[in-house]
């Protein structure tokens, strides 16, 4: 491996970056078996990947063993950071505190050994139902040191979900400071309390009657005898419901070795190796636990690298912003980009009543409009460049395409490059590779070290969903174009995202359900208001006609409902001939969303479509429909 | 014998090896070519030799051999050359009935020669009329009647000089079961043997596709039956006219969409006569043999067959050169001489049709005479000059004829016929062209009239197979017209008329054109959309792109960076950062502006924001610029193309001034004319609209119609009058009827509405109810701006386009 050489920082130029780019693919399984020998390991791996991506089967770093914990740890102190600021925190009282790399140690230590006390051992699971805060990082890493996997659930779903989470996880252990997300007065600790008998139950914050919180829980423990778990590179260090079908929850599990690696490359390259100076020691982690950027770059990422995490807790507003940069230490930030829109109409045109700058913003989600990334500039970083977007969905666990703090390696309103050693594609619907500049289809080519992998019981739904449209290649959903000088540029989510019980789903996931019918061809679903459930309309294309309908309408209603929940059961199912498409095959959903709420008319332009005789038929049948109805 | 017995060995030897075939190969055609050479000697020394029928069979039996060997280079020219000489065997003696059974195939023929059918074949050519006279697979006569000088041609003429011929070497017209016709430029048909039908004179008296003297041949035909008194008992036919039509949909397209091929001006009956001929040869079903043949005589063609249809044809006209045409020239040199006066489009003509090819090149058409000038009385470089001039011949027809095999089917054999191919020289150098690719059988003179009668004979014993003229002419134009349809499909562009330079605009496609070469004397402005985060206005820009030969505007997205992305990717817009840019703004307007300023862009176009806030952007700019005069007004004006009407129509204001003073009316005036002028109206009529068109002191817009008229009278860029109702200022009809007696009679240029009311109730009830074209372009001043609406058409938005893009290059021009 000699040709990839990531110890130096990143090259600046664009072309001997791109290079570098080409290298790590090129030797793929160099270049990560490079990487994965940074961490501490217990046991060798003896082979670096074993995929088979046609049927979505995927194992990194097999025989090889190590501990989470220890490497965010341990193998810190050892490299004598022990007494660098690990942990901080801001709670709105004004109450803040830190834990250096030995204190956070001991604070883990104490907890692991209540939870070895509690019976918790390797392969079990608890359920983290915290906001960002330091409980969360204490409970996640003593999980991890005894290599129990840890389920984190987000704070805004109502107590029904988490205990059906709980439930499905086979947790033992809850950890819960959230109130209700649907009710704030009543805590989430009561209501599961009643809902699963014999769960036990740990709280943060107040103290409810009867159950122990946190403090009361790990008092007492005996940190001498808790023995280091030796994990499996694929042993599972912790899983993320996303949403759930057929009453299911579904969702990504991420493995030890495979995250670790990948997170520790990925924040490294970020937050240190893309600076020419002002290297963060601290990193602001303004994420929901419950996503796994979050856990890749707010905790395993920094912690691995020695870098400490500051948590400004509970709601943030510019004001936190501005008391955590002018605390001590160069800090860099990762929010999802609200939080930058957020502060910008919070300012008003006003300066940030600071000198201090962040040395790299990282936004998680969709990529930050130029606009944004321009103010950012003037008030929140130096440059603008040291704004960077991170493409990371549910099943990626790390940013896979990104941009670099780099003026020649970022360019506003773009997403960057491919992680090293990660094949980003665009495609088009016909499966060849677009030419520069036009818009396809973003899959990956091959597996990644982070990759989620389905949670137990769904890999059904797993494989459907991410590999059936293009044969061994991983479907992100998301529309891409990449430039001829390799720059990726989001263009749009390509389906519609209904809200569940505070979960997001994409309708990609119903789709790839209705596809699995016998007689239908292709379906899509589009949610006429964009946000609710309510006036789900499906579009379906059969592969045989039916003799009625109507018959046939009602019969997939109820497949759909058993298949997925009622929830996804459209209000409305049109049947069609053809989908509208472009000349390059893609699937026109904003027109469909048109046809669907009445608003397409005759006079509707659909010149740019490849079929567009059979697109006006169907908007002329479905008005005839809506009028008779 | 025993060369033959090496032959056969030869080739057995070959179907066994594939490796080092070519020493094999290099036996074999030495052998073969000293047997075949033997064999021809044969012949020649005695035609009607008594072992012909055993020279036949050992011929058949070494062409059965070759036909299964692996084919290669020389095993082609082996079995060409046999199969010629298995033909030149069959043609040795003076009958015709060797030739005949292999047209229509053994059992009919049988049939045919015991049937002792009787029929007379007519040909009329220009100088004289040949007839033939079957009986069974015999010609028992034939003639060629010359026409006399003193009489004038006609049909009747010919008639009774051929009836009078007949008379006179006593065959009687009543003797004849049947008449083969020459058939003439009919309409177009598929190929194969017709029925004569009266309706067949009517096309070629009415609407010959060209005219001809074989046109005569049907009615002769129908005139000579009538003479025989049996009409009904007496079968006419014809066969594969000049005019039959089989061409693929893939040949019938040129490089220019205007022009599409067909398949007429072939010589069918020998095309077909050849490859029914060589099919016989090779012992196959016709229908089954994929060929390519050649008439190379006084004209030549070359035709493709694939499954019994000849899908593609060469002629003069599309390439090939023959002894009096001159096949293709380069089109760009042609068109350089004209425009230098060299020759003129007529002597094109000639060159094409009768004073080109071989003519023009040694200045004879006649082949042999240039062969004999060769061979006694040519000096060297002349030798050099016609041998080049051969080379060229060769190389034309085996060109011509390697093309017509560029379809991929597995062509098996090429026949070439006609006068040319008697001369071994040049069959020579076509077959060193040919190289062997294929088996390239060689066929003397012609078999036209072989062909009328086998068609005759075989429309006789089996009337199933005759084809009726009506139907498959009708079907043929049918299906043509479809493949048309296919070929005129608009994909992106459409064709650019070039409209001379200042003439008036008249149609929106006008419009449009005007403004892509405007673009192109200058170059594609830069046009701003402002608040691009709409699709329509997307889709407008993206087609005016896509239209065109060329772009006509580079654009800058101005919105929101998200909502624009998602457009572009579900519109298939490419941003490239050229054509198209995304700039990410939360106030496109201030933006927008703030880039004209600056000189980075050319156009403003409005997207999803308010007219009002656009317009006060742009207010502000002018004034910020010093480009504001005093009484200034903004206003749209609209174009229209109205079907029914011979000019465009503008009006103004239908859409921005709700209820203007007096004025503010002039100045819409002024801005209306100043859109008029630039479409090349130098003095356009404009009607100052009112209900009434005499002033009535009841109805108010008609007393400000006149005095508004009045401010305008001195001028000379113009002609303004008013009041005047709608149907006098439109419709010429009603002007004389009411007496109007102004310059406007009924062909306004202009409309000047009295408020947004009338000139909305007159945009929505044009484009709605009489399939009008609009287009409309915001005046600020000195500044275009374009506005299209949700419920315009495709084309009106590149209409309203086109309209801005021209104004600016010309304001700016003037400015």
């Amino acid at each position: 491996m000699e040709n990839i050489d990531l110890k130096r920082k990143l090259p600046g130029r664009l072309d001997e970056f791109r290079l570098l780019l080409r290298q790590t693919l090129d030797h793929r399984e160099a270049f990560w078996a490079g990487q994965a020998g940074r961490l501490a390991w217990h046991n060798a791996f003896d082979t670096v990947v074993r995929e088979d991506f046609i049927n979505a089967e995927v194992a990194w770093f097999a025989e090889g063993r190590l501990n989470a914990t220890e490497n965010a740890l341990h193998r810190n102190i050892d490299r004598g950071l022990g007494d660098k600021v690990a942990l901080a925190w801001h709670k709105s009282a004004g109450e803040a505190g830190t834990l250096t790399f030995c204190e956070l140690k001991d604070e883990v230590m104490t907890l692991a050994a209540a939870f070895q006390r509690e019976g918790l051992n390797q392969g079990d699971c608890i359920a983290l139902n915290l906001p960002n805060g330091p409980e969360f990082v204490i409970c996640a890493l003593a999980a991890a040191w005894l290599g129990v996997t840890y389920l984190p659930i987000g704070c805004h779903l109502p107590a029904a979900v988490v205990a059906e989470d709980v439930r499905e996880s086979r947790s033992r252990l809850l950890v819960t400071g959230a109130s209700d997300g649907r009710d704030e007065e009543s805590r989430v600790a009561e209501s599961v309390r009643t809902m699963i008998e014999d769960l036990r139950i740990v709280t943060v914050g107040e103290k409810i009657e009867g159950l122990p919180t946190l403090a009361e829980f790990s008092a007492g423990g005996d940190t001498e005898t808790i023995p280091l778990a030796s994990c499996d590179a694929e042993h599972a260090l912790f899983a993320i419901y996303e949403n759930r079908l057929a009453g299911k929850p579904v969702g990504g599990v991420f493995a030890t070795g495979g995250f670790l690696v990948q997170a520790h490359t990925s924040f490294d390259l970020l937050f240190n190796k893309a600076l020419e100076r002002e290297e963060p020691e601290m990193i602001v982690n303004t994420l929901e636990p419950s996503k796994s950027g979050c856990q890749a770059y707010g905790m395993w990422g920094p912690l691995t690298c020695g870098v400490g995490i500051v948590i400004p807790c509970g709601s943030i507003e510019t004001d936190t912003i501005r008391t955590v940069l002018e605390g001590q230490g160069k800090k860099a930030m990762l929010c999802r980009p609200g939080l930058i829109s957020d502060i910008q109409r919070d300012l008003d045109g006003e300066e940030l009543d600071t000198d201090q700058r962040f040395s790299v913003i990282a936004c998680c989600g969709e990529p930050l409009p130029p606009r944004l990334m321009t103010f950012a500039g003037k008030v929140l970083v130096r440059e603008k460049e040291h704004l960077v977007n991170l493409w990371v969905q549910s099943k990626s666990g790390t940013a896979l395409i990104h941009t670099y703090p780099s003026p020649e390696l970022n360019r506003p309103g773009s997403l960057g490059f491919g992680a090293p050693g990660v094949t980003p594609q665009i495609m088009n619907d016909f499966g060849q590779i677009c030419k520069a500049n036009v818009s396809g289809n973003l899959v990956f080519e091959g597996s990644w070290p982070a990759m989620g992998r389905p949670t137990r019981g769904t890999e059904g739904y797993f494989s459907k969903t991410y590999f059936s449209r293009f044969d061994g290649l991983f479907e992100t959903f998301d529309g891409l174009r990449c430039d001829p000088d390799g720059f990726h540029w989001f263009m749009g989510r390509l389906d519609d995202v209904v809200k569940v019980k505070g979960q997001t789903l994409g309708t990609a996931q119903i789709e790839s359900v209705i596809d699995t019918h016998p007689n239908i061809e292709q379906g899509v679903i589009v949610s006429a208001a964009g946000s609710a459930t309510q006036g789900l309309t499906a579009f379906v294309v059969l592969r045989e006609a039916v003799e009625d309908e109507d018959t046939f309408i009602e019969s997939l209603k109820t497949y759909i409902a058993e298949k997925i929940g009622r929830f996804a059961m459209p209000e409305k199912i049109v049947i069609t001939e053809e989908l509208p498409r472009t000349a390059t095959g893609k699937l026109v959903r904003r027109l469909l969303k048109r046809i669907a709420s009445g608003e397409a008319g005759d006079n509707e332009d659909t010149g740019h479509l490849a079929n567009a005789a059979s697109v006006q038929a169907l908007i002329s049948k479905h008005k005839q429909e809506n009028h008779k109805e | 014998m025993e060369l033959r017995n090496r032959v056969l060995d030869a080739v057995g030897e070959i179907g066994k090896t594939q490796v080092s075939m070519s020493a094999y190969e290099r036996q074999l055609t030495v052998a073969s070519e000293a047997w075949l050479a033997e064999l021809a000697d044969r012949i020649k020394q005695d035609p009607g030799a008594g072992d012909a029928a055993v020279l036949k069979s050992e011929l058949a039996s070494v062409v059965d051999v070759l036909l299964r060997a692996t084919s290669s280079p020389r095993i082609n020219m082996i079995l060409g050359n046999a199969l010629s000489l298995m033909l030149e065997l069959d043609r040795a003696g003076n009958s015709k009935a060797p030739v005949m059974r292999r047209l229509l195939g053994g059992p009919l023929a049988d049939e045919a020669r015991d049937g002792e059918m009787r029929f007379l074949l007519i040909n009329p050519g220009t100088v004289s009329t040949r007839i033939s006279v079957y009986e069974g697979l015999e010609e028992i006569h034939t003639s060629e009647i010359h026409l006399s000088p003193d009489e004038e041609d006609s049909i009747d003429y010919r008639v009774r000089v051929v009836a009078g011929h007949l008379d006179l070497v006593n065959i009687g017209l009543s003797t004849l079961d049947g008449i083969a016709c020459q058939g003439g430029f009919l309409q177009l048909i598929p190929s194969g043997t017709y029925k004569v039908v009266p309706e067949m004179v009517r096309d070629l008296s009415e609407r010959p596709i060209r005219p001809h003297a074989s046109n005569m041949g049907i009615a002769m035909g129908l005139k000579l039956a009538d003479m025989a008194g049996n009409q009904s008992d007496l079968l006419l036919t014809t066969t594969d006219p000049f005019v039959c039509d089989e061409l693929d949909v893939v040949d019938r397209i040129t490089g220019f969409v205007k022009i599409k091929r067909d398949g007429s001006g072939g010589h069918y009956l020998s095309h077909k006569a050849a490859w029914r001929l060589v099919a016989s040869l090779m012992n196959q079903e016709p229908e089954q043999l994929d060929a390519v043949t050649a008439h190379v005589g006084g004209g030549t063609s070359l035709a493709a067959h694939r499954r019994g249809r000849v899908s593609m044809l060469i002629d003069a006209y599309s390439g090939l050169m023959s002894t009096s045409r001159s096949g293709a020239i380069d089109i760009d040199r042609v068109i350089k001489s004209i425009k230098d006066n060299e020759f003129s489009v007529k002597d094109l003509e000639q060159v094409m049709t009768e004073r080109g090819g071989l003519l023009s090149l040694v200045g004879t058409n006649d082949f042999y005479a240039m062969i004999g000038f060769l061979k006694q009385g040519a000096t060297p470089t002349q030798r050099r000059k016609i041998g080049l001039v051969q080379d060229f011949m060769a190389r034309n027809i085996a060109s011509g004829m390697l093309r017509l095999t560029a379809d991929g089917a597995d062509v098996k054999v090429m026949a070439i016929t006609g006068g040319l191919a008697r001369s071994q020289d040049m069959m020579r150098r076509v077959r060193r062209n040919i190289r062997g690719r294929y088996p390239l059988v060689v066929m003397p003179g012609y078999f036209e009239h072989e062909a009328l009668a086998a068609g005759q004979i075989r429309g006789f014993y089996e009337q199933e197979t005759l084809k009726d003229y009506v139907t498959e002419r009708d079907a043929l134009k049918a299906k043509r017209r479809a493949e048309d349809d296919l070929i005129d499909t608009d994909i992106f562009k459409r064709e650019i008329r070039f409209k001379k330079k200042g003439a008036p605009l008249t149609t929106m496609d006008d419009v449009i054109d005007a403004a892509y070469l405007t673009v192109k004397e200058n170059y594609a402005p830069t046009i701003a959309i402002v608040g691009a985060n709409n699709e329509d206005v997307i889709l407008a820009a993206k087609r005016a792109n896509e239209e065109g030969q060329f772009r006509i505007a580079k654009f800058v997205l101005l919105g929101e960076f998200t909502e624009i992305n998602q457009i572009a990717y579900e519109t298939d817009l490419v941003i490239d950062n050229d054509n198209f840019t995304i700039v990410d703004t939360e106030s496109p307007i201030d933006e927008a502006i703030d880039l004209l300023s600056q000189g980075k862009i050319d156009i403003l176009m409005k997207g999803l924001v308010h007219t009002e806030d656009i317009l006060r952007g742009v207010i502000k700019h002018l004034k910020a610029s010093g480009q504001l005069q005093k009484g200034q007004v903004m206003s749209h004006t609209a174009i229209v193309d109205i079907p029914t009407r011979s000019k465009l129509l503008a009006f103004s204001d239908g859409a921005l001034n709700t209820y203007p003073d007096e004025q503010k009316r002039v100045a819409i005036l002024e801005n209306a004319l100043k859109v008029v002028h630039n479409l090349n109206i130098r003095v356009p009529k404009v009607a100052v609209v009112s209900a009434v068109e005499n002033v009535n002191r009841s109805v108010e817009s008609s007393i400000e119609a006149e005095r508004i008229a009045e401010r305008f009278a001195h001028r000379d860029d113009c002609i303004v009058e008013g009041p005047l109702s709608i149907d006098v200022a439109m419709d010429p009809g009603s002007a004389e009827e009411k007496h109007y007696n102004g310059r406007i009679q009924g062909n306004a240029d202009v409309l000047i509405l009295p408020d947004i009311d009338a000139g909305n109730v007159l945009w929505k009830t044009l484009t709605t109810q009489s399939g009008a074209a609009l287009a409309g372009v915001i005046l600020c001043g000195n500044m275009p701006l374009i506005l299209t609406s949700r419920g315009d058409s495709a084309r009106s938005k590149l209409a309203s386009l086109s309209l801005a893009v021209k104004f600016y290059f010309d304001l700016q021009k003037n400015g």
